[in-house]
């Protein structure tokens, strides 16, 4: 078996491309595997043990009568909750145009955590959080500059409720150059005068219910909301839980689809040992050694792969993991591979690979060894089409080749496709962004922007559409909604249902189709919203779905608004308008402008750019290697054909567009599939993370784009056909006829 | 009787076009014997050697082997018959392409229970200077010859030869009839050429013609002449 064994290595350098491809295509699909589950897991439990250590909060409220530190005390000791003050202060810098949102120091929910660095515990010191320093180059010991004053960087700092850093609710995400928080000593964060304040539980008990209740019959609750409903707390879960499908379902399925891949190639190469294995046989090599020479010609590719791919992701772990997690804070998080999935990664190309081989040896050996010694037994269907059609030689050799090996043909259609689909799938999530931020928010409405005002107002605005609004909690669900009491002529709306109606508010209530995604209700579907104060419930009828994918809303009329929430409808809390409003600041309690929904996607679209790279050349080089490995197989089973038809003078030109270029027709058809399995995942990725981005974000692909994917996939597969055309010209005409059997 | 065939038979296909490969075969040869078989395509020669070598099993009769009966052996004991007994030389050589000659030899020499000395056989076939070539590198005699020692090596009791100058020219066909005729002389091996070529049965001790699958001649060879004479 010594001497035997000496084949791996010649075998190997002899066909260094093929086995090239083969360490290549196995050592990626395992980074890619590995790099995500790690990341994935790595954010997931420091998360968990993030949120578990600093007591995230269960709720956060405000009331309208202060809650003293002894009624808090009372509180506690009555419903069994932790309750804490939280105080804040939202300073700006305007050269530099970005707020930052101090807090004061908590102790018992939501606690702040010393990333790097250290407290900020003398006066004129501040802990930022990390990212926002990142982003405006801000390093320990460099100033900042605050409102009028100035702080000396000491640390970094996170917040469990702040690992999404969003500076309102309404945001749908981070822009950590403009927003983020800090924390500075208790003796600086005393000197600021007009704080805001809110209150932060977490329940010990059952007894939310009663809580809140209580709260709102004593002290008056202004607003209540749940760490469900708080985007804040649960965008990092959802985000996480996202990646986990990835990484849980959809990573697996690639590594399968892809070792499969390389177990038929490989299997086919064995295959094509008939003639030795035949030999050896007649030799006298018994079976089980034979089995074990084959086995280890499959593990060694499936060992190299493996390892490339475990030390690239151990070298790149640090470095790329929480890239994924970009919408997030950047957490100073220890990745470690874990042992499950390196084992997966180290037993699962080996086993199918060596599976692939037995199982081949294994047919091989049951060929009468006459027959394997001969070479004569039919691996292919022999004959096929059009034996009687008046066709050319060419196209029936093609049309043959296509359907007698069929495994073939559906190896090079799921390459194209799995590769197609990885490509078509990074470009359609950047367009369905780009075309959600310059399209979908503007379809809306008019509107710049929204102020929303502390309490409610009369009178009229100027340039502006009065309104009422509201936040609910929904039955069964872990999302708000927002109510909107307006007039149908509102200008600044879109009214149109996805039926293509006008809307008649006056009614009753209709939903848009982003709450309609996100709550799965239809047309004549009734809802459960509740006020998150006084804990009231109403049952909403939807009369209708608006087209409005960027919020999450209920429309109505005002006087509707009125009557169920038995307020004046002459009133109004919010006002949009095309235009910026000069209006009292000390009564708008939040200003959301339409540019900054566009800026924040744009974020996204920068965030996920790398990603999106990454999966693009992840597919060519997908798309390049399974071509290639299929077409080098063709060339190496016709080897003798492709010499024959040199003796009969044929030209290389000629006998590549016989032998080599039978996989043309394959490549529309991988390109039409990837296309429509691309959008059909791409709708149902972001259909599912309606919820979680905030927006309902339509798939779209343009044609730009269309036509860059179907160049990356010929290119691909011209790449492939153009490195192997060298292969066919050195096939030597003497050396296969020589040997051919009589 | 060294080897003794009786009431051989082997059919291909079934229904209308079954074909009878052997049909009653019947031989003999005794032990160190150079055996040729003669006969033209299709007449069940290669059959018969594949029968002999336990590559393929009989339908009917019995083939015994130094007393042994092999017809009635499963797929293992035949493994351990060819690994033990059987050193075969094909046509087309079968060498392992990405082994060099000195390899492929060794291919069978570690399967081996008591190898003879690799150096020795080949320089019996004048191979050493060729050791570290691998089979494209060499002429097809050179690659018959290093088939050869591959199938010597193990020092068989029978060594089959199937057409083994098919495939090469009259001079490479006579030097590597020189080596089977030596390896004969030196080992006393039993030794079964099939053949087209009926010169070749001038170096045989017994002559067997085939036809249509019977065997139609068993007969010693009184005329045997040293491949040196031999007009090729």
């Amino acid at each position: 078996m010594m001497n035997l064994n000496k084949r791996y290595k010649r075998g190997i350098v002899k066909n260094l491309s093929f086995y090239i491809c083969l360490f290549f295509l196995t050592g990626v699909t395992i980074l890619m595997f590995l790099l995500f589950a790690t990341s994935v897991n790595g954010e997931n439990e420091y998360v968990n043990e993030f949120f578990h250590e600093n007591n995230i909060e269960d709720g956060q409220f405000q009331t309208l009568i202060p809650i003293s530190d002894d009624e808090i005390e009372t509180l506690c000791n009555d419903y069994k909750v932790q309750l804490e003050r939280q105080r804040y202060i939202d300073m700006e810098n305007e050269k530099e145009d970005y707020t930052v949102r101090i807090f004061e120091h908590t102790s018992k929910v939501n606690k702040s955590e010393i990333i790097r660095g250290k407290e900020a515990e003398k006066s004129d010191e501040i802990c930022l959080s990390t990212s926002f320093a990142e982003a405006n180059g801000l390093e320990i010991d460099d100033k900042i500059k605050l409102n009028n004053n100035e702080y000396r960087i000491v640390g970094f700092c996170e917040r469990p409720d702040y690992l999404f850093m969003i500076q309102n609710q309404m945001d749908s995400y981070s822009r950590a150059s403009k927003f983020g928080i800090a924390l500075v000593s208790q003796e600086d964060f005393d000197k600021f005068e007009n704080t805001n304040e809110y209150y932060s539980v977490v329940y010990n008990e059952d007894n939310m219910e009663n809580f809140r209740k209580y709260v709102n019959d004593e002290f008056v609750t202004v607003s209540y909301m749940t760490a469900k409903t708080n985007h804040r707390i649960t965008t990092p879960r959802a985000t996480i839980t996202q990646y986990r499908i990835i990484t849980n379902l959809i990573l697996p399925i690639l590594l399968l689809l892809v070792m499969a891949i390389i177990a038929v190639v490989l299997g086919r190469k064995v295959s094509s040992e008939q003639k030795h294995i035949g030999t050896l046989t007649a030799l006298g090599y018994r079976k089980r050694e034979i089995i074990m020479h084959y086995s280890l010609y499959a593990v060694i590719p499936g060992v190299a792969g493996e390892m490339i791919g475990i030390l690239l992701t151990y070298a790149f772990v640090d470095r790329m993991a929480g890239k994924f997690f970009f919408k997030l804070e950047k957490l100073p998080i220890q990745y470690s591979i874990s042992n499950v999935n390196v084992a997966i990664a180290l037993l699962l190309p080996i086993a199918l690979y060596m599976l692939t081989s037995v199982v081949t040896v294994l047919k091989i050996l049951k060929i009468s060894i006459v027959d394997m010694l001969s070479g004569n037994h039919s691996k292919k269907k022999s004959g096929g089409a059009f034996v009687e059609s008046k066709m050319k030689f060419d196209k029936k050799y093609r049309i043959r080749a296509l359907f007698n090996n069929l495994g073939r043909t559906v190896v090079v259609i799921l390459g194209i496709l799995i590769s197609g689909l990885i490509m078509a799938l990074s470009l359609m999530m950047n367009d369905s962004c780009i075309n959600y931020s310059d399209h979908v928010i503007d379809e809306m409405g008019k509107f710049n922007y929204e102020y929303y005002f502390t309490e409610f107002q009369t009178g009229e605005v100027d340039d502006g559409e009065e309104m009422l609004s509201m936040t609910f909690e929904v039955e069964d669900s872990e999302n708000s909604i927002i109510l909107f009491g307006t007039s149908d002529d509102n200008p600044y709306l879109n009214f149109t249902t996805v039926d293509g109606n006008k809307a008649d508010l006056k009614k009753g209530y209709y939903i848009s189709s982003m709450a309609s995604v996100i709550f799965n209700v239809k047309k004549g579907d009734s809802l459960e919203i509740y006020d998150t104060c006084s804990l009231e419930k109403y049952k909403i009828e939807v009369e209708g779905i608006i087209e409005n994918k960027a919020q999450s809303v209920l429309y109505t009329s005002r006087e509707n608004v009125g009557e169920l929430l038995d307020i004046d409808s002459e009133s109004y809390n919010l006002v949009m308008s095309e235009k910026k409003l000069d209006l009292n600041e000390q009564l708008v309690s939040l200003t959301i402008e339409k540019d900054g929904m566009k800026d924040m996607i744009q974020n996204v679209i920068s965030g996920m750019k790398m990603m999106i790279y990454m999966m693009f050349v992840f597919g060519m080089v997908i798309c390049v290697i399974v071509i290639y490995l299929m077409v080098n197989m063709i060339i190496e089973e016709n080897t003798v054909t492709i010499s024959m038809l040199k003796v009969l003078g044929y030209h290389n030109r000629e006998i590549n567009r016989i032998t080599v270029n039978i996989y043309h027709v394959l490549v529309p058809i991988g390109i039409i599939l990837s296309l429509v399995g691309g959008w059909v995942i791409n709708t149902e990725f972001f259909y599912i993370s309606t919820a979680s981005f905030q927006a309902y974000i339509p798939s779209y692909l343009s044609v730009f784009s269309a036509l860059l994917f179907i160049l990356a996939v010929v290119v691909s597969y011209g790449g492939s056909l153009f490195l192997l055309g060298r292969k066919v010209k050195k096939v030597n005409m003497t050396e296969s006829l020589k040997d051919a059997r009589e | 009787m060294y080897i003794e065939v009786k009431g051989a038979v082997k059919k291909y296909g079934k229904g209308e076009s079954e074909v009878f490969a052997l049909d009653n075969a019947e031989l003999s040869v005794k032990k160190g014997e150079i055996c040729v078989i003669l006969g033209p395509s299709g007449s069940g020669k290669s059959t018969l050697l594949n029968m002999l070598g336990g590559l393929d099993k009989l339908d009917a009769g019995s083939i015994k082997i130094d007393g042994n009966e092999i017809s009635n052996l499963n797929q293992k004991q035949l493994t351990e018959y060819r690994r033990a007994d059987i050193g075969f030389v094909f046509q087309f050589y079968n060498l392992i392409p990405d082994l060099t000659v000195r390899e492929n030899i060794e291919v069978v020499s570690d399967i081996s229970k008591s190898p003879l000395d690799i150096n020795e056989i080949m320089d019996a076939l004048e191979i050493e200077k060729y050791r570290n070539r691998f089979p494209k590198e060499l002429s097809g005699g050179q690659q018959q010859r290093t088939a050869i020692g591959r199938a010597l090596i193990k020092n068989p009791k029978l060594l089959l030869c199937d057409e083994l100058t098919g495939a090469l020219d009259s001079k490479s066909s006579r030097a590597v009839l020189k080596y089977i005729e030596k390896v004969n002389e030196k080992f006393g091996t039993t030794i079964i050429i099939i053949t087209h070529n009926e010169q070749i049965r001038y170096m045989a001790d017994r002559v067997i013609r085939v036809k249509d699958g019977k065997v139609v001649v068993n007969e010693e060879n009184k005329e045997k002449i040293s491949v040196e004479n031999m007009e090729l």
